[in-house]
């Protein structure tokens, strides 16, 4: 009766391939409840998109499945139809998993790959976590690419030239083709970061899924391609309402971090993604992700200024400008948690400051996160206030010493003792009166700054 | 950062459990057959947890990467609200605290004689779990009552800790007339392997 079963499942799998979506168990009501034979599987939701196995029938049907794929012909594709419910079944199958990879290698045809990329979108709706199903998806996404889109870019080398009119009407053709290639290449690549986006929704911070949108970001050339640069403007996007709702989402944070080298770390896109990041660490304080990705943004800024030695008359400045005597106005974390999260991204391909290496623009940008960094460690009164210093004050931290090493310099040994206090003071609003860490501070910056007279 | 599920209860210990006078779920985010499963845990974590508050606090409870807030008036109104770990905690009482008002002010001579759980028709509710997402349509209320937030005592259990001594959360999962046998069997393969329970 299994075996039945397995047969109509493996029928539905192939003739409903394009309306399946989601794929789950569930336990069925018993034989008592329904008076009849109890349903192996069946479809449901809109159209029949959802497709649900029963729970306790799993396992035999799992057993059925494999019996027949394995003592079938696997070339067949009967067979290979049976090796789906298998799969579907027990997703980390790996070897039918590459069996079929040699099936499908072998017929080597553009429809089937797309049907097995859906496929696995399906399997991927129950196993999330699947590492070979994810390997076999990018191999299917391999062949697709790297054999069949571009075969007809580039000039095939052994043609003849037969006469210009001819000529000229291949070249027209072998463009359309190549346009035709690009265009779905562009909806294939969209569809993969959808479906990763569609995985991380419903499974948070699932590794696999984040992993390979990672590498999905391998296929574009910033450099050499409007649609490309567009397509990562187009994730960088989504990646920015995603924050809003999700702050303390790493692995999204970390995908940031690789568009955003993909694009070639442009200082005006850090400069945006800092500004935002840090009026969501203010708006919700106390969230160590956040803060961590602002240290990756930072240290990607430090490393665009064109010269050498800014960070640290950088240093310099901060020290002996308004954070010298940190009268630290508190309500910059009311305004900053009440300001505006959409902020307008410009697309333009000219970076405005890159070229310059504008080191004021740097300066400016260092103090004000030195700053809002010092204030948030002194807000006692916030949610989560505990983490929230702990937190800044690591920032602040990063923060300098970056300066020194992206410089190749060592610390001076006098910011490094007062880096070394910083997490040990005390709780409270920064008081130069009575709190000796500032007593520390000041004395560190006019160490620093003679220092740092020295070197020039 | 999401809330799953808001509710309002009645525990005056004048019945054996909680009762519910309404509610509303929040369940997009789960798969198409894990919602039935997913409403009846929020509808189970509720009862058991507005069950161990104490009358006239505000207690959270972590569990499985979940925060169940619950808010018990020292008359017996009370409201509990499930969300995910991120959602901001001050947010979640100033919500309840105003629901809980506005609930009271339309239904003042009614609920205290429910005795099984109602679906009174709460509009306020039905909007609160749609608007409220986002947290930061809940801030002006909260703007208001910042010098409150501060004082507001709330405290954070853990599951183990609020529920009586030998009583575990397995043996309520198991009792539970909330929770059809679908869900108790889900509940129990998803322990056994180790996974996330259908809620996080």
């Amino acid at each position: 009766m299994m075996e039945t079963a397995a047969r109509e499942l493996a029928h539905v799998l192939r003739s409903q391939q394009t309306t399946l979506d989601e794929f789950g168990l569930v336990a069925l009501a018993g034989e008592e409840d329904l008076g009849e034979a109890k349903k192996v599987f069946f479809t449901d939701g809109d159209g029949g998109s959802k497709l649900g196995v029963d729970l306790g029938s799993g396992a035999a049907l799992y057993r059925a499945a494999r019996t027949l794929y394995e003592t079938g012909n696997k070339e067949e594709e009967s067979t290979q139809d049976m090796a789906k419910v298998v799969l579907l079944l027990s997703a980390d199958y790996e070897t039918v998993w590459n069996v079929r990879k040699m099936y499908l290698g072998k017929r080597n045809n553009v429809e089937e790959l797309l049907d097995e990329i859906r496929f696995t979108d399906l399997v991927l709706s129950k196993h999330y976590k699947s590492a070979p199903t994810w390997v076999h998806r990018h191999w299917a996404l391999q062949q697709i690419l790297g054999q069949h889109l571009n075969k007809e870019q580039g000039h095939d080398e052994g043609e003849d030239n037969i006469g210009s009119k001819r000529q000229s009407l291949d070249d027209r053709n072998r463009d359309e083709r190549t346009k035709e290639n690009r265009l779905q290449r562009d909806t294939i690549l969209q569809h993969e970061l959808e479906i990763c986006q569609r995985v991380a929704a419903s499974y948070y911070r699932c590794y696999n899924a984040w992993s390979y949108r990672a590498e999905i970001l391998g296929y574009f050339d910033a450099h050499n391609s409007m649609e490309d640069r567009k397509a990562l403007h187009h994730e960088r996007l989504r990646l920015r309402s995603w924050f809003v709702r999700h702050v303390s989402d790493h692995s999204a944070m970390n995908q940031m971090l690789c568009v955003l080298r993909a694009l070639g770390n442009p200082p005006d896109a850090l400069e945006a993604e800092i500004t935002l990041a840090s009026r969501l660490a203010v708006r919700y304080p106390g969230h160590e992700a956040l803060w961590r990705y602002k240290r990756g943004l930072v240290y990607s800024l430090l490393q665009r200024c064109s010269e050498e030695s800014a960070p640290i008359h950088i240093v310099a400045h901060l020290c002996s400008g308004p954070l010298a005597s940190l009268e630290l106005d508190l309500s910059l974390v009311d305004s900053m948690a009440e300001a505006d999260l959409n902020i307008e991204l410009t697309q333009s391909n000219h970076d405005p400051w890159a070229d310059s290496g504008d080191c004021a623009r740097f300066a400016q940008i260092l103090q004000d996160e030195l700053t809002l960094a010092l204030v948030c460690a002194s807000d006692h009164t916030c949610a989560r206030s505990e983490e929230q210093r702990r937190c800044a004050l690591g920032y602040v931290m990063h923060v300098l010493r970056s300066s020194f090493r992206v410089s190749g310099r060592a610390i001076p040994s006098y910011l490094a003792t007062w880096l070394r206090r910083l997490p040990h003071a005390r709780a409270g609003p920064l008081n130069p009166a009575n709190d000796s860490l500032l007593a520390a501070w000041a004395e560190a910056v006019s160490a620093s700054l003679e220092h740092i007279a020295q070197l020039s | 950062m999401k809330i799953t599920g808001i509710s309002i209860l009645k525990w005056k210990e004048d019945t054996a459990e909680p009762v519910f006078l309404a509610s509303a779920t929040e369940l997009s985010s789960f798969g198409f057959f894990q919602r039935g499963t997913a409403a009846q845990f929020v509808k189970f974590i509720s009862r058991t947890l507005i069950k161990r508050t104490p009358a006239g606090k505000r207690q959270t409870v972590e569990h499985e990467g979940n925060n169940v807030h619950t808010y018990l008036r020292s008359d017996g109104l009370g409201c509990a609200v499930v969300a995910d770990a991120e959602y901001p905690e001050r947010v979640a009482f100033t919500i309840m605290s105003k629901l809980i008002e506005q609930f009271h002010s339309q239904y003042a001579q009614q609920w205290p004689t429910v005795m099984e759980d109602a679906t009174l028709s709460f509009e306020p509710l039905d909007q609160a779990i749609i608007e409220y997402q986002d947290p930061s349509k809940a801030d002006k209320i909260s703007k208001i009552q910042k010098d409150l937030d501060a004082t507001m005592e709330v405290m954070h259990k853990t599951i183990d800790s609020v529920l009586e001594r030998q009583v575990k959360l397995d043996k309520l999962v198991e009792t539970s007339e909330d929770l059809s046998m679908q869900s108790k069997a889900f509940y129990t393969t998803a322990k056994s392997h180790n996974q996330c329970c259908t809620i996080c």
